[in-house]
């Protein structure tokens, strides 16, 4: 079992959730994932474009199965492009939608409850929202990445504000991604196609920026998923060097996690079942890369501390907890 | 003003070292010049135009790009947006030539990188690529030299090497087709079947000194203890070789018909002259007045009736859904890219059209070309807008056929389609509703533009 310490942090590897497959019991090309309550875990898989396998993919952290919604399309709660997924305190989740320019909301069975959203870059208007998250009041922050903005809605909908704007500068953001709030409600932003993380105050005010393109410490190759731990830490999917990389709340770099999947439950069952495959498996060589993150896109860390990395094409949830 | 013989010769150029090209693009490069044009697609720029993020962010399977589908879609979109033409149009020419299938691969990276690979040295040196062939995973399981072990020979990949991608038969015996694969015995790869429960492990080339036949061997007339490079090295010197690849750029490039004898030798000579410099052999082709001279003499390969049609009408510059959906179009017509039916490749020319293929081309063509919202086609319609306010039949067929290519016709094919826009009345442009009718008259012409025998050549 892989442990990485650095500066009075460690992380331990705890566990893989999920298997690779484009149906059933199963992940395929994950966009993000929310941590509901009792260990719930809601896993919004993109699929593939020609088996139109959209989903949300239901199991808890044990990893047991409980089925999954969704269907291809743009009638009232179907998904085209996926891309965020936030859940409230009555476990309902909300879905943007890169394509249909939307968000849907749905209960915990997959029931369609409320859909909003148009097209346009008007306030309150979506280009390609992406990331999803709710503030201390419940209301939502959702990333509208081709407006390059941030704008904040309350749950049915309504705008209440907006901040960023297409640039380089302090506060600017281009085709941003990825949202998360630390405790003390600052929020976070993942400024994609800047390779950086900007921090705003809890009403959109700059603070400051780290990070620079390339492939050291503290650089990103296109920044995608982010989140913040209950400490103020922060975690940053470093998409294209396939990676997350962890920071201080005032951007210090603190180290990196590159994956170290084990054998989860689906696989396990999988590849007992099926010994040829397995022996396939044990002539592989440099198999260490078995466990190493592959594009993932998100990242989410729940109250223990556990930290979610959404490995999306390996179709697996690795997970890690800071110890 | 461009001369419209400047904007012809351009837009040949186009259609056979790219994909064609949009009437302002042909006036761009009219203006700067056939030469600078042509040195300008033999030096592809570090940057592309292809912003591969963007499309890897929202297309999350070619992101992945794990079967040949999501694979087939990026070359499709790579095609339609590329600013280096010459580059694509050669990575399709190496693929056609060294035709490797997925079917048997069953891994979309490892065709994906072999497809790279092309892309990065397809205007380098022959022997470059021949080492970098025989290096490629998606090859070495393509054409089983896995199982090309010392004392246990397989030569499958000796014998296609000579034969299909290098000399051709007559060229060599059987015992060099015996020697040249005791010479990549050992040359393998890791990792082909593992790929449960989180998909394939990478494929990586693989050299086991140990499987390798390190004896004596004579091939082509040299002895020695010949390993792939050596062969490699021998191949790649052989006055067949040279002939052999200016047929098939030939053929590629210029014609389906047989290459004349002074065409070969000239594009053989540049590559012998050139130490193998495929750059200096297709700038010779396309210097060459055999090239410049011979237009339309080649029937459009299903890829590049698709890859140009959206290229012409504008779709797919940015990600939308529904771009893998589109590259079974030119499966459908006869021509799915990475699983070619067989080592040979496809078999070009007249074959590409049976009545079934024919149809699926014109029903493509004719549905993305009538799409006045594809911004390709309403910039035809507001050129010709622009020499309104009146139209006769004539100008609106001649028109549409100089901007559409320019496209020359037969005389009865011109007639058939002058006959077609005076049965549809008179076209005036002065209300708004004489606007829309007008649009909506271009795009029926451009219809039958693309059904006509004529648009199916390039």
């Amino acid at each position: 079992m892989t442990t990485v310490t650095t500066q009075a942090r460690a992380y331990q590897y705890d566990h893989t959730i999920g298997m690779d497959d484009f149906a059933g019991r199963s992940f395929r090309n994950l966009a993000d994932l929310a941590l509901g309550l009792n260990e719930m875990l809601y896993v919004l898989q993109r699929g593939e474009s020609l088996h139109h396998n959209v989903a949300v993919k239901i199991c808890n952290v044990g990893e047991e199965w409980f089925g999954d919604f969704g269907s291809f399309g743009s009638g009232p709660g179907q998904m085209v492009w996926p891309a965020g997924i936030a859940v409230d305190s009555a476990e309902r989740l909300y879905v943007t939608d890169e394509w249909n320019q939307r968000v849907s909301v749905f209960d915990a069975e997959g029931n369609l409850l409320d859909e909003w959203g148009s097209s346009g870059h008007g306030d309150g208007q979506l280009n390609r929202p992406s990331g999803i998250a709710f503030d201390a009041d419940e209301n939502l922050l959702i990333v509208d990445a081709r407006n390059h903005r941030v704008q904040r809605f309350t749950r049915s909908g309504r705008f209440l504000g907006k901040f960023g704007g297409h640039g380089q500068g302090p506060g600017q953001l281009n085709m941003p991604w990825g949202v998360a709030l630390s405790p003390n409600g600052e929020i976070y932003v993942t400024d994609w196609r800047n390779d950086r993380v900007q921090k705003f105050t809890s009403q959109g005010e700059f603070i400051l920026e780290w990070g620079t393109s390339g492939s050291g410490p503290a650089q990103f190759n296109r920044p995608a998923g982010i989140a913040v731990d209950r400490d103020g830490d922060v975690y940053v999917v470093d998409w294209h060097n396939n990676r997350v990389q962890t920071f201080t709340d005032d951007g210090e770099y603190l180290d990196e996690l590159i994956g170290d999947a084990t054998m989860s439950a689906w696989g396990g069952q999988l590849m007992a079942a099926n010994p040829v495959m397995e022996g396939h498996r044990q002539t592989a060589k440099y198999p260490e890369r078995e466990g190493r993150l592959f594009l993932p896109r998100s990242v989410k860390v729940d109250g223990q501390n556990r930290i979610f990395i959404v490995d999306s094409c390996k179709g697996r949830l690795q997970v890690y907890r800071k110890v | 003003m461009v001369a419209s013989a400047d904007i012809a010769l351009m837009a040949h150029l186009m259609r056979r070292a790219g994909f064609g090209a949009r009437r302002d693009e042909l006036e761009q490069y009219a203006a700067q010049g056939y030469s600078v044009t042509v040195e300008w697609l033999l030096n592809p720029q570090a940057y592309d135009g292809i912003d591969e993020d963007i499309v890897d962010r929202y297309y999350i399977d070619i992101d992945d790009r794990r079967g040949s589908d999501p694979t087939n879609a990026w070359w499709l979109y790579r095609m339609i947006n590329t600013k280096s033409p010459l580059q694509e149009k050669m990575a399709l020419f190496w693929h056609g030539l060294f035709a490797t299938a997925y079917e048997k691969v069953e891994n979309g990276r490892a065709v994906d990188a072999q497809i790279e690979m092309f892309r990065e040295h397809c205007l380098g040196n022959f022997r470059t690529i021949l080492l970098k062939l025989s290096r490629d995973p998606a090859m070495i399981i393509w054409l089983d030299n896995n199982t090309n072990h010392k004392g246990a020979p397989n030569e499958n990949y000796g014998r296609e090497l000579l034969e299909l991608f290098s000399m051709g038969v007559g060229n060599y015996t059987e015992d060099d087709v015996k020697e040249c694969a005791r010479a990549f015995t050992g040359w393998t790869i890791a990792n082909f079947n593992a790929r449960y429960p989180w998909g394939p492990f990478p494929m990586e080339f693989e050299y086991r000194p140990e499987d390798h036949d390190d004896a004596e061997k004579t091939f082509l007339g040299h002895r020695g203890r010949l390993n792939g490079e050596d062969i490699i090295d021998i191949v790649v010197a052989q006055p067949a070789t040279g002939r052999f690849i200016a047929e098939k750029l030939y053929n590629f490039f210029v014609s389906d018909d047989p290459a004349p004898e002074e065409a070969i030798e000239t594009l053989a000579a540049a590559y012998f002259d050139s130490n193998y410099n495929i750059n200096e052999v297709m700038r010779a082709l396309l210097l060459s007045d055999f090239f410049q001279q011979t237009t339309f003499a080649k029937v459009k390969s299903p890829a590049e009736v698709v890859a140009s049609i959206l290229r012409l009408v504008g779709d797919f510059q940015e990600p939308r859904p529904g771009l893998q959906e589109t590259t079974y179009e030119s499966k459908y017509m006869g021509q799915e890219l990475l699983n070619p039916p067989t080592v040979e490749g496809w078999h070009s020319g007249k074959e590409w059209i049976d009545s079934g293929s024919l149809v699926g081309r014109v029903n493509f063509s004719s549905d993305q070309v009538g799409n006045l919202a594809q911004p390709g086609i309403r910039s035809i319609v507001d050129r010709l807008r622009s020499q309104g306010p009146l139209l006769s039949a004539e100008e609106l067929v001649d028109g549409c056929l100089d901007l559409i290519g320019p496209l020359p016709v037969e005389e009865k094919t011109r007639a058939s389609l002058v006959g077609k826009a005076k049965a549809a009345g008179e076209l005036h442009l002065e209300t708004g509703q004489d606007q829309e009718r007008f649009a909506r008259r271009v795009a029926e012409m451009l219809q039958l533009i693309v059904s006509t025998r004529e648009f199916q050549f390039v």
